[in-house]
């Protein structure tokens, strides 16, 4: 008899516990089909729980590092066009210079415009973006350069003019009279003992410009790092600078003839390195542009990969859910009948 | 006089038969009690016809019930481990896209210094990371919190579970007197012997235990680690609560009989039960989470130190990220409880008259200590280092199980992953062990339980068998009649 001797109690709670796990397993399966995730991500993956965290922060490291590329190239962008304006204006000015060198007067013809260019020069470098100074290096939060007139680069130009022999000239740039007495050998060697070292490193600091040589870095991807700046101190700049600064305080109309010609050939000769000197300075810039490209279209491909990923271990095929819930119904419903049922049958009910 | 035999066989069969109805009446009282066992009545027939019941016997099988026994034990304690875990694992993982882990505040802030070094004079930038900063302190304190709770809330129920097995011994060495007594006497037992069993059952499920039958009925328990639990009288079970845990509390454990039968200095361990779920959890998993917890304070108080930039030797010190002291630990070795004293240095926190910018600059020590020595607004060398050095491995102590060398963030992220691979082979386990426990009942149950069709059944017998007695009795006592009236 005890081999197929079955109790009143272990009859019921059989079924009593089917329906119980099937209530769990349903609360779960409802879950997933209505969210398409695990509906307990921790069980479910279990040790692979790190590996879900890790794809998660490096999908959120490479979107983040995909917003700063685009606020780091239009950083970028704008000092490109700040080039290529300065260009611009450097070989206007050339021509300019060219076609004034055999004029009498030519001289008055051509300050306004040396002028006008120191000054957005000046302008230039001190653009902003984002309340950054682009062409400070890392000291952004100062103004590199000072408008010409008056400032201490004027002030130590005039003093060199100024001084006595042999080192300058002996006499200030309003005394026309003996200022039309300079010899174009006299200006020649002025200007390569004098003026140039005024544009040398380290003297053009703070003279000419309060800007850091150190560029600023910008890390473009998780590993990259590129120079994203050009600062003011840049050869460029300072011949740009020198040119006009030979144009606009070194006598300029009361020169005579030959000296005005040596000054203007100086510029000329000044102009041209500038030119070459900017487009060094673009095509770093260029480089670095491009390489930003890169790792943004790169870090696009790594974020999608991620994604994948991701979807991958915490998704769940939601038609697959939807029929587990189904027949989970089915089967509790089938418990519950069977337990009715089960009550039903009673010896008592029958006797 | 063979009618007054008859007559007396007659008898003694209703009054079998009464007592056989009692039982079927009991048990159908017990059908539903899951500690009662199925009672019958030993018939014997008397020489010279009649029956009596000798004794009652109730349908038992030792080796099945002793199944149970170990069952219930693996179950409660795999469910108390089970249920810490669970709780663990909600309050400081939760679902990875609500970014609640200590391994996401991480990251978050990983990201904010990335964003911060392409513009390192936005003080806005410099604030978020403070943000970020703060937020993974708060998550690595509250963790902590939540652990240390945890394990007092161990050891509570460690203490209400030593109680309750002292209850029980008392109750035990009651009813096995009354078993004793009863043998001796010869009078029935069996309803002290489901009582018994009712009582070891409840004892098993805190703790896993062993019996041995001694004379008369008698038994003696044992754990399943080979302490005596009871012999003739209970031993005694004491356990010191602590009340409150930090991380460096060390738990007492639970003496049984003068030996210590849980912890690291146990002689003779327990093996399964409640107790030894409760103990796991409170002296194993939870301390080792809390050291996972303790190295990434650790690793983050390192990465963020500031060394002397001034070229005087003086010692590195912590920078936005600090403890109740300023050296910095040794690299590779747990400090207990760092994760509950981690904060973010008030030198950088600007609600506590801090300057953001110090994490640009550095100089949270003092001048000496500053690594934008020009002030540009535009420095990134430091952020730059910080975000290297978040990237780049260290090395973790082996002790806290977890990764031993990874980056700050990897190593999160692998305590996360220590943590649910726990829990989920402990739910795995539990499921387990909670189906074995139930087959073990449903045999149990078959062995012993009541089926009320079959006590139905049983019960239609007696009653013909009433009736024709009942007849007997009327036809002896008939033609008793018929005899003295012919005497007459």
């Amino acid at each position: 008899m005890n081999a197929s001797f079955i109790s009143t109690m272990s009859l019921s709670t059989t079924l009593r516990s089917t329906v119980m796990k099937g209530q769990v397993s349903l609360s779960k399966a409802t879950t997933e089909a209505t969210t398409g995730r695990h509906a307990d991500m921790g069980e479910t993956l279990g040790p692979l729980t790190g590996r879900d965290f890790s794809l998660r922060s490096d999908y959120s490291r490479v979107s983040n590092l995909i917003d700063t590329n685009a606020i780091v190239t239009g950083r970028l962008d704008a000092t490109q066009q700040a080039i290529s304006n300065l260009t611009a204006d450097a070989n206007t000015f050339m021509q300019q210079l060219l076609a004034a060198r055999g004029t009498a007067g030519g001289a008055s013809v051509i300050l306004p415009n040396a002028q006008t260019n120191m000054a957005s020069l000046v302008d230039t470098m001190n653009t902003t973006l984002n309340g950054q100074y682009l062409f400070a290096g890392i000291n952004t939060a100062v103004p590199p350069m000072t408008s010409y007139p008056g400032s201490p680069a004027q002030t130590a130009i005039d003093a060199a003019f100024a001084a006595l022999p042999p080192a300058g000239f002996g006499f200030p740039q309003s005394n026309t009279a003996s200022v039309a007495g300079i010899t174009a050998a006299q200006m020649q060697s002025f200007i390569t003992t004098q003026l140039d070292p005024m544009f040398q490193l380290p003297a053009w600091n703070p003279t000419w410009s309060t800007a850091s040589s150190q560029n600023t870095t910008s890390r473009i991807s998780t590993t990259q790092t590129v120079t994203t700046s050009e600062n003011a101190n840049a050869q460029g700049f300072r011949d740009l600078a020198e040119a006009y600064t030979m144009v606009l305080s070194l006598g300029g109309s009361a020169l005579g003839q030959a000296a005005f010609q040596t000054v203007v050939d100086a510029a000329v000769g000044k102009l041209g390195s500038a030119v070459y000197n900017l487009s060094l300075s673009g095509g770093q810039l260029g480089t670095s542009q491009q390489q930003i490209k890169d790792a943004s279209e790169r870090m696009a491909i790594q974020k999608d990969l991620y994604n994948g990923q991701i979807n991958k271990m915490e998704a769940v095929d939601p038609t697959e859910a939807s029929v587990r819930v189904t027949s989970l119904q089915s089967q509790i419903e089938m418990s519950l009948s069977l337990t009715s049922q089960l009550h039903k049958l009673n010896l008592v009910d029958f006797l | 006089m063979s009618l007054t035999v008859a007559l007396n066989t007659a008898k003694q069969s209703l009054s079998a038969n009464g007592v056989q109805t009692a039982i079927v009446s009991r048990n159908n009282a017990g059908a539903n009690d899951a500690t009662y066992s199925r009672k019958s009545a030993l018939l014997v027939t008397q020489p010279g016809g009649g029956v009596y019941v000798a004794s009652i016997g109730r349908a038992a099988d030792s080796a099945v019930f002793r199944h149970m026994l170990g069952a219930n034990s693996s179950s409660a304690g795999q469910s108390a481990i089970l249920s810490s875990l669970e709780k663990l694992s909600g309050a400081t993982v939760d679902d990875p896209q609500n970014d609640q882990s200590v391994s996401a505040k991480i990251s978050a802030l990983l990201s904010t210094l990335e964003q911060y070094s392409a513009s390192p004079d936005d003080t806005t930038l410099a604030q978020n990371v403070v943000t970020k900063a703060l937020a993974t302190v708060d998550a690595l304190n509250s963790d902590t919190n939540t652990v240390q709770e945890m394990r007092g809330q161990a050891d509570a129920d460690m203490a209400t579970s030593v109680s309750t097995i002292n209850t029980l011994l008392q109750k035990f060495q009651e009813v096995n007197a009354t078993i004793v007594k009863g043998t001796i006497a010869g009078s029935d037992i069996t309803d002290f012997l489901d009582t018994r069993d009712g009582i070891l059952t409840s004892l098993s499920e805190q703790l896993g235990i062993r019996t041995a039958n001694g004379p008369n009925n008698s038994m003696s328990i044992y754990t399943d680690s080979g302490v005596t639990l009871f012999d003739i009288v209970p031993r005694s079970v004491t356990f010191a609560a602590t009340q409150n845990y930090t991380a460096t509390t060390t738990g007492n454990a639970v003496i049984i009989d003068g030996v210590p039968v849980t912890g690291a200095n146990a002689v003779m361990p327990l093996q399964s039960g409640k107790l030894v779920g409760l103990s796991t959890v409170r002296d194993q998993l939870a301390t080792t989470y809390q050291s996972q917890l303790d190295e990434v304070a650790r690793g983050l108080i390192s990465i963020f130190s500031e060394a002397d930039q001034s070229a005087s030797a003086l010692p590195t010190l912590t920078g936005l990220f600090t403890y109740t002291g300023t050296t910095i630990p040794a690299s590779a070795t747990i400090v207990p409880g760092l994760a509950g004293t981690i904060k973010v240095n008030a030198a950088v926190d600007p609600a506590q008259g801090g300057n953001s910018m110090r994490i640009r600059d550095g100089g949270i020590n003092g001048v000496a200590y500053v690594y934008n020595t020009t002030g540009a607004a535009g420095f990134t060398g430091r952020i730059s280092q910080l975000v290297n050095l978040m990237t780049t491995q260290s090395s973790f102590d082996p002790a806290a199980g977890a990764s031993t060398s990874a980056s700050i963030i990897n190593f999160a992220t692998s305590s996360t992953s220590w943590l649910e691979a726990k829990r989920s082979s402990a739910s795995a386990d539990s499921d387990y062990q909670s189906t074995l426990l139930d087959r073990s009942n449903q045999a149990l149950s078959n062995v012993r339980g009541v089926n009320t069709d079959d006590e139905m059944a049983k019960m239609l017998e007696l009653e013909r068998s009433y009736s024709a007695s009942a007849k007997l009795i009327a036809t002896v006592d008939q033609m008793l009649q018929s005899l003295l009236a012919a005497v007459r």
